[in-house]
């Protein structure tokens, strides 16, 4: 897996990315080459059957460019993500964000893509919004009062100055998933990768967290990628979807005009084309 | 310089966490005082239990000696390991490792809060035993005693990562550090010299760190020996804390390693 020719882009080549310097090859914002993550069996007794999470999954996603990860329950999305966070060691293949490799430059990597989880508890909510902001700045390398102006940046990206000083216990669930985008924010990376985000928020605070994900993509042209079970809401946020079922990825649509039918039709196809056999409704006897 | 910053921000949150439970801070101080009037009494019903010439301390010495430094290093050992276990459980450890922060800085990061805390509990037990109850340490070394506290601070650290590694791997609470401890009381010489124990225990003594570190300290602080007079037990604190450490950070970097392989870093 190399630097691909901008030429070489498939329908993505107007969109921006970033030129290594006196060259003109692209390095793609996010990219893996047979990525496969097998989940052993419990060691010693193999109580568990191996579980293949990722199959041979081969993906581009441009910089500047909002990428969806659609899939139902166990696709593999959360998986994919977390590779790329170095939270996880795939099992073979390999992942690069802009050019650095998730398994030999995790440092580097690490500075270069943050994760956002739909987990509330993955802040400590006996601190304030700020004091969580400030800790997590610190642990970039920040002096102090550069982690202080940094935190009260990131707060003010995502509208939580006022509530800066309340513990985070006291947030409502809304109010702690933009902080945990704060806290991503606060390096200023180029990739953010979103694990369902909105899953445990109401309507309205959803769809203005969709609309934070989309200006921070289109005015700070950072890429995003979001992982999601809504096709509504890929095709909402997402340039393009990936459309993840079984481990595989399964096709990868644009979602343009008329984008979000065109996503359900393939979403449900790929769903159903992994789905076993049908389970008898409730309360009829199999015959 | 990043380093100091990222061990300030733990040193930072951990104070602010531990300013919401004042009670249970005031509590462990007040606990001091307990221990060291519970010593003191204890002390004019037993004899010295080593009465050499030029020795003026008596039990009450030797024992409010052996349990400030005994707290400390076990606080320090503890440390790690309950921190990590508490993160895992609060379900803040992915995104901690989801920082660029090497190992050991979160390793050292997670302890220094509870070693500094277990050092000012030491500190204040010394104190008021001195203050109140008349411990005779105007003559301690502080600098030799810094030395003793350094390199037995750091062999106990050490066995708190080794701590730490399995409850990574695990996901269960540290089995290691209470039985250590609870060793190190019996025949390290916290409440007794150990010349008081049959022989195969003074030798199993011999093998564990606290023996030495409570030795040197006692010489240390209630006899005022200076670095010369330390050298052999120094240089055991020394050999234990430089096989010690590379283990515990190597064995703990293994399981972070294990944990990200097998998917483990989120669960508890």
């Amino acid at each position: 897996m190399r630097e691909h020719h901008r030429a070489n882009d498939t329908g993505t080549a107007d969109r921006k990315s970033p030129v290594l310097p006196g060259t003109e090859w692209v390095v793609a914002a996010v990219e893996t080459c047979s990525l496969t993550k097998r989940f052993r069996a419990r060691w010693p007794l193999g109580r568990h059957r191996p579980v293949d999470a990722l199959q041979d999954v081969t993906l581009r996603v441009e910089a500047g460019e909002v990428f969806g990860l659609l899939g139902p329950n166990g696709a593999g999305k959360t998986t994919l993500l977390k590779i790329l966070a170095t939270l996880l060691l795939p099992s073979g293949g390999e992942a690069r964000v802009l050019g650095a490799d998730v398994v030999r430059q995790p440092a580097l990597v690490r500075r270069r893509v943050a994760l956002v989880t739909g987990d509330e508890r993955a802040c400590y909510w006996r601190l304030s919004g700020r004091d969580n902001l400030i800790f997590f700045a610190g642990l970039l390398g920040c002096a102090p009062g550069e982690a202080r102006r940094r935190a009260e940046a990131a707060l003010g990206q995502v509208g939580l100055t006022e509530a800066a000083d309340q513990v985070v216990a006291r947030y409502s669930t809304g109010m702690r998933q933009r902080l945990l985008l704060a806290r991503a924010l606060l390096g200023g990376p180029p990739v953010l990768c979103l694990d369902e985000p909105t899953r445990s928020l109401d309507p309205q605070a959803a769809e203005a967290f969709r609309a934070l994900v989309r200006r921070l993509a289109s005015t700070e042209g950072r890429t995003v990628l979001l992982a999601t079970h809504d096709f509504e809401e890929a095709a909402a946020v997402c340039d393009r979807v990936g459309i993840l079922a079984g481990g595989r990825l399964r096709e990868v649509v644009a979602v343009g005009d008329g984008g979000a039918a065109r996503v359900r039709a393939r979403y449900e196809a790929a769903v159903e084309e992994t789905r076993g056999p049908a389970l008898p409704a409730v309360g009829v006897s199999p015959a | 310089m990043a380093l100091l910053f990222q061990l300030w921000a733990f040193l930072r949150r951990d104070s602010i966490a531990a300013g919401t439970a004042r009670l249970a801070l005031a509590w462990q101080a007040a606990g001091v005082g307990f221990t060291a009037a519970t010593l003191y009494y204890l002390g004019r019903l037993v004899p010295a239990p080593d009465p050499a010439p030029g020795r003026p301390a008596g039990y009450f010495a030797f024992a409010l000696v052996g349990v400030a430094l005994f707290g400390f290093l076990v606080s320090v050992m503890r440390a790690c390991p309950s921190a990590l276990r508490q993160e895992q459980v609060a379900g803040t450890l992915e995104g901690l490792a989801a920082m660029p922060c090497a190992v050991g800085t979160l390793a050292l990061g997670l302890s220094l809060w509870p070693a500094l805390l277990g050092l000012g509990q030491a500190a204040l037990t010394l104190w008021v035993g001195e203050a109140v109850f008349g411990l005779p340490i105007a003559r301690a070394n502080l600098a030799a005693s810094l030395v003793v506290l350094g390199l037995s601070g750091a062999a106990f650290l050490a066995v708190g990562w080794l701590a730490a590694a399995y409850v990574l791997l695990t996901r269960q609470p540290d089995p290691l550090t209470a039985p250590v401890a609870a060793a190190s009381a019996l025949v390290g010489g916290l409440f007794y010299p150990t010349t008081v124990l049959p022989a195969p225990l003074q030798r199993l003594g011999e093998w564990l760190p606290m023996t030495h570190a409570l030795r040197a300290m006692r010489l240390v602080l209630l006899e005022g020996t200076g670095a010369a007079g330390l050298r052999g037990e120094v240089l055991v604190l020394a050999a234990f804390a430089a096989a010690l450490v590379p283990l515990g950070l190597l064995a703990l970097r293994w399981s972070f390693a294990e944990a990200r392989r097998a998917g483990t870093l989120s669960a508890y």
